[in-house]
This record gives C-alpha cells, sequence and structure tokens, in this order.
C-alpha cells in the first residue's frame, strides 16, 4: 500500500466515537481530556462505526480514530487453537481493546476487523467482575493484551496498571502482557509479581524496520527487557511469528546472538517460538488490502483452513532457531507453537 | 473520477462556471455535466431521488479506489449559532425517517468546520420547528445526504464520500430564490475548489485488482498455464508464486524462461505439469 503524506491525513484520533451510554464514564472522560482538539461524535453502538461494509482498513490505520464503547456479554474467551497456551489448563483472553497503534504488515488483526479504528472498552470494571466469576471455579492464566498492545497505549488508558493491581488481589490469576512496546516508564510505576508476565515479541531489526511500522525498533525493546529484568519482572520472550525473508538464518541467528547475550537464561520465564500462521480467510482479506506486501503474498500452504510455510520450511525455521535457544535454554524453558509439536 | 452531487441546479451554477463543465445530452434521466476526471449531477430535492442519482452515475461510471463523491448543497440550521453562508463538513448524518446514523471516514484533513446532519423527508419551516430536545445536537438539516449515503456505500469506501453544507436558514419562511442560493455557494466555491484540488490528488491507497500483473504478463501466465494442463485451483497457486515472486525480485518472465529452458512445452499431462509446478515453488523461496 502506499503510505499518504503525513500532511494529507488528520492526526491520530482526530475523530472520538462515543457510545452514549458511556459518555459519563470515567475513562472516557478522562480520555476526552487527553484529547481536546478531537472532534467528538455521539454514537449509540461503537459497531455503528466499527463494522461499516467496504471500509478501508489500511487508509484507516494511517489516521485511526478512537471509539469509546461498552462491552456486553463474552468478556472473557476461552483461547484460540492458534495460541500458544504455555502448558495452562485455564487459558483465556480477553479484548478491553480492539485494534493497535502499531503497524505490524502480518499482523491477523487486518483480516480479523473490519475497520482500524481502535475501539476501547471503557467499562473495564465489568471485564473484572466476569473474571471473578471465573476464578471462582477454578485459577485462571488470562491474556490481556492478545488484539491489541496495552502497553503502548498505557499513556492514554492505564489499563495495564488496572490489570496489575487487579491481578495483586486474586492469587488464582496470572496475566500474560503481550507486547513489542519499549514502555519502561510503566515499569517503574509498578511492583514485579510472580503473577503477571510480561511478554516481548521479538523481531530481528530487518524483519522489524520492513514489517512493523511504528513499533519500536529492536534495540529499544531489549533495552526495555533488560529493564524489566532487572527490576524482578516475569519476562517471557515470543519469538512468534518467525518470519520468513531471504536471509532468515543469518537475521535470526544474529538476533538470538544479541538478545542472549544480554539476558541470562535464568532471568527469564520462558520463550516461545512459532512460523507465522494465520486463519485462510484472514489471509484473504489481508491480500486484498496490500497486493504489494511480500510478507502476505508469500506462497503459503493451507491446512486444514490455516496458513502457514510448507511444512519443510515450517520445520527448518523451528528446528533451527529452537537449537540456537536451546544452547541458552532448558527444554522445559522452550514453548513450541503446538501444531509443529505434533508434527516434530 | 470526482462526482458532485447537488440537488439544485442553482446550487450546481458556480462549479459548473469554474470547471466548464458542459451538459451531457446523451444522458436524459437526471441533468449531468461534465469535463474530463469531473462530473456533476443535479438530483433534484430528496433523499431518494437524490439515492437514485447517485446509483445511476455510479452504474454508468463505476467508481474507482482513488474517486471521490462530494454532495454539496445548502442546509438549514437548528441553532443560530451556525452564521447563514458558512460552510460545514458533515461527519455524522442521520435520518430522520428510521433515526439511523452514517459516519463517512474523515480521514484526509480539510480546512472546514466539522458539524452533524439530520436528514428529512420533509422542508422544515420554521413554523413546524419541533426538534426534540434529544435532537439538539442535530446542528443542521437537509433532505438528500443519507439517500446519497447509503447509495454511495453499495459503490464507494466511507473515506471516499463526502458531504460539504452550506447553511441558508433556520427553517424556511418562504423558498429561497435560485439567486440567493447560488450567492451563498458563490460566497464558498474559492475553499471548496481548493480543497477539491487536494482530495482529487490524493491517490486511493490501494492499488486495483488486477494491477499487480501488466496486460502482457497476464497473457504471459495464461499460456503457461495452459502449457502445463493447470485445473484452476493449480492456475491460482501459479499466479499466487509469480505475484510474491515479482514482489521479491520484480519480474518473473527470465525465471519461467530458465525453468522452461531444455523442457518440452507444452507438457504431456497434469501430472508432469504439476511437478514442474512445485520446481517453480521451490526456486520462488
Amino acid at each position: 500500500m502506499s503510505s499518504l503524506k503525513k500532511d494529507v491525513c488528520n492526526p491520530y484520533f482526530s475523530h472520538i466515537y462515543i457510545e452514549k451510554d458511556v459518555l459519563k464514564h470515567p475513562v472516557t472522560k478522562k480520555i476526552l481530556s487527553l484529547f481536546p482538539n478531537a472532534q467528538s461524535l455521539v454514537i449509540n453502538h461503537y459497531k455503528d462505526i466499527f463494522c461499516r461494509k467496504n471500509q478501508n482498513f489500511s487508509l484507516q490505520k494511517q489516521t485511526p480514530g478512537l471509539i469509546l464503547a461498552r462491552k456486553h456479554d463474552n468478556l472473557v474467551y476461552e483461547g484460540a487453537p492458534v495460541c500458544q497456551n504455555f502448558g495452562n489448563q485455564h487459558f483465556y483472553y480477553t479484548s478491553s481493546v480492539m485494534n493497535c497503534i502499531y503497524d505490524c504488515e502480518y499482523c491477523y488483526l487486518k483480516g480479523m476487523y473490519p475497520s482500524a479504528n481502535i475501539v476501547i472498552f471503557v467499562n473495564l470494571e465489568e471485564i473484572f467482575k466476569e473474571v471473578k466469576g471465573i476464578l471462582a471455579r477454578h485459577p485462571v492464566y488470562l491474556c490481556v493484551s492478545y488484539d491489541t498492545d496495552l502497553l503502548a497505549l498505557e499513556q492514554v488508558l492505564g489499563y495495564t496498571k488496572e490489570w496489575i493491581r487487579f491481578t495483586a488481589e486474586h492469587r488464582d490469576l496470572t496475566i500474560e502482557i503481550r507486547t513489542k512496546s519499549a514502555n519502561k516508564k510503566v515499569l517503574d510505576e509498578v511492583r514485579p509479581d510472580k503473577n503477571v508476565v510480561f511478554a516481548w515479541t521479538l523481531s530481528p531489526e530487518k524483519i522489524t524496520v520492513d514489517f512493523e511500522k511504528h513499533t519500536p525498533a529492536f534495540e529499544e525493546r531489549l533495552s526495555c527487557i533488560q529493564a524489566a529484568v532487572k527490576k524482578g519482572f516475569q519476562v517471557r520472550l515470543c519469538f512468534d511469528p518467525l518470519i520468513y525473508c531471504r536471509d532468515w538464518k543469518e537475521q535470526y541467528r544474529n538476533m538470538f546472538q544479541r538478545v542472549f547475550s544480554c539476558i541470562r537464561a535464568d532471568e527469564i520465564k520462558d520463550v516461545s517460538l512459532g512460523v507465522f500462521r494465520i486463519p485462510q480467510d484472514y489471509l484473504k482479506r489481508m491480500r486484498k488490502q496490500a497486493p504489494a506486501s511480500a510478507v502476505l503474498q508469500f506462497p503459503y500452504e493451507n491446512d486444514k483452513g490455516v496458513y502457514h510455510y510448507h511444512k519443510d520450511l515450517t520445520e527448518e525455521m523451528i528446528s533451527f532457531s529452537y537449537e540456537l535457544v536451546r544452547k541458552k535454554l532448558p527444554m522445559e524453558k522452550i514453548f513450541l507453537w503446538e501444531k509443529t509439536k505434533e508434527e516434530k | 473520477m470526482l462526482l458532485i452531487c447537488t440537488a439544485l441546479y442553482a446550487e450546481a451554477r458556480p462549479l459548473i462556471d469554474y470547471y466548464s463543465l458542459k451538459k451531457n445530452t446523451a444522458i436524459t434521466k437526471f441533468q449531468v455535466f461534465q469535463n474530463g476526471e469531473i462530473k456533476l449531477v443535479i438530483t433534484n430535492t430528496g433523499s431518494i431521488a437524490a439515492a437514485v442519482a447517485v446509483s445511476y452515475l455510479c452504474t454508468l461510471y463505476p467508481p474507482g479506489a482513488s474517486d471521490f463523491l462530494i454532495n454539496l448543497g445548502i442546509c438549514g440550521s437548528g441553532s443560530k449559532r451556525n452564521a447563514v453562508g458558512s460552510l460545514f463538513f458533515i461527519n455524522k448524518i442521520t435520518e430522520e425517517i428510521t433515526n439511523r446514523s452514517f459516519y463517512p471516514d474523515v480521514l484526509f484533513r480539510h480546512p472546514f468546520k466539522e458539524n452533524n446532519l439530520i436528514t428529512c423527508n420533509r422542508i422544515i419551516r420554521d413554523t413546524d420547528f419541533c426538534m426534540t430536545e434529544e435532537q439538539t445536537d442535530f446542528n443542521l438539516f437537509d433532505m438528500e445526504a443519507s439517500g446519497i449515503y447509503q447509495a454511495a456505500s453499495y459503490f464507494y469506501q466511507p473515506h471516499q464520500v463526502s458531504f460539504l453544507k452550506i447553511v441558508s436558514d433556520y427553517g424556511i419562511k418562504d423558498n429561497p430564490t435560485s439567486g440567493k442560493i447560488t450567492g451563498l455557494i458563490e460566497k464558498n466555491t474559492k475553499d471548496v475548489i481548493e480543497w477539491l484540488h487536494i482530495l482529487t490528488n490524493i491517490k486511493g491507497g490501494k492499488i486495483p485488482e488486477g494491477e499487480i500483473f501488466n496486460p502482457q504478463e497476464e497473457s504471459y501466465i495464461k499460456e503457461m498455464a495452459k502449457q502445463l494442463h493447470c485445473t484452476a485451483s493449480m492456475e491460482i497457486q501459479l499466479k499466487q508464486l509469480l505475484h510474491y515472486y515479482k514482489l521479491e525480485h520484480g519480474g518473473f518472465k527470465e525465471l519461467l524462461d530458465e525453468l522452461r529452458s531444455g523442457k518440452a512445452m507444452p507438457c504431456k499431462s497434469k501430472p508432469e505439469g504439476k511437478r514442474y509446478l512445485e520446481q517453480l515453488k521451490e526456486r520462488c523461496m
């Protein structure tokens, strides 16, 4: 997709759409106070904006609007099969925010959502209530930053801190905060907790530059991870998705060397490895939006409705990465994408 | 292509003059004026008439990803804070009769003040001004926008459709004269034209489907698929491979020529074609 000049597009969050029901919610008021120049529009339901037909995701991504809404029903979901559960039996995820401020070319959100506008569900207290209900039945492992990057939005939202506070009050709850952010500030403001896992997604610098637009550079992320381990936070490193490029071996070898030259095995909780994989419907939509994207136009193989690299390449990428990580970490700290594990 | 919709000729006149638009006499259902990439249709008043006009024009001239539709016209204002003659960029349209709202995507910068609008199916007179307390956030009202938006949404994406409304009254006492309407539009013509100039220079940000391969490449692929005895699904695979290869290397003719050298073409059978496709796949990585 050709990028438009910055002066042609409106700035991020130039338009804020607010559901009538949440006009008076404290989170709404807080967010509106941060964007005094935005155009605020009252709407009935977030889907009136988010689910309009035939939206241009790529263009919206260059100037996303903000939608403030109330989440109804299904506030917490059971984990999807394509997601890594890290050996947790009661694996759930929740989406207090839909969409992300980063613009990763391969991101599944581009195929999953009809719009690039960011939806913030302001009723976090109701999500907490539902989690409490599940906790009454059994312990919960909950991913709170799956369909977004909460840490990247922390300055606007403060949800990371809210989740950490909630987790501190419920010892059967473990949360994972998945991120590509390099927001060190939050790490100074919260206390390390064994039930809070910060999971950084890392890609080689070349992949970051080529395919992860607006994300912090590899070294910035690494520096943030170093700060986190130094403070004693639970840190997970997600080398997932592994992305193919012509010199992928060199790129990933260099990355693993760099990462493990800075971080000791005993400083991190675990590592996940997985190749790029995506449901067929999502990829179909994403390919249509980005015909010039090599990462999306790669001739993937369709395996029961999920596209991924062909078997040999998948195995080669996983084995290569696994061997390098295995030199630094014990086996039990390395999690592979389950489908691949079955194949191995 | 820029499609401009106005309800009345009086609203269109300043733009017809500026762009030197000429009447297309071949179209008889509506008055259409055009000059190159600019087309202007006079829809007549009312949202149904406007929707029909938009559908008609979009069927005659199907819009592409870089095209835009603009509705320019006068409107009433529920609030006297909005001075007569002031122009607003509409970010929300509510259809009075159904209470449904529509939201054009405001992705591009513009120099105008934004406002919302309610589309009524009748002329709002000053005597029947009956906005309820709940409706007070609807500052402006017209008779076409919701119809135009709904019809346009079959042909355009939400960011390609914009509504510019100029306040003419606070509920009509007497029907405004053509001269008054044209005067109100003329007052804003310079700003509108400057913005339209910027807008029409924006590329839609999307490569239209089918442009990945040039016509020569398309026919080369077709020929190749034929020689390989490709099934429909094999042809899709072949296209995807070559699409990826082209993105990575800029073209694929040399690759195919290289692979083809020393092989008897066309293939003798489908299995042979399949083997060839596998070789091609390995070579593409």
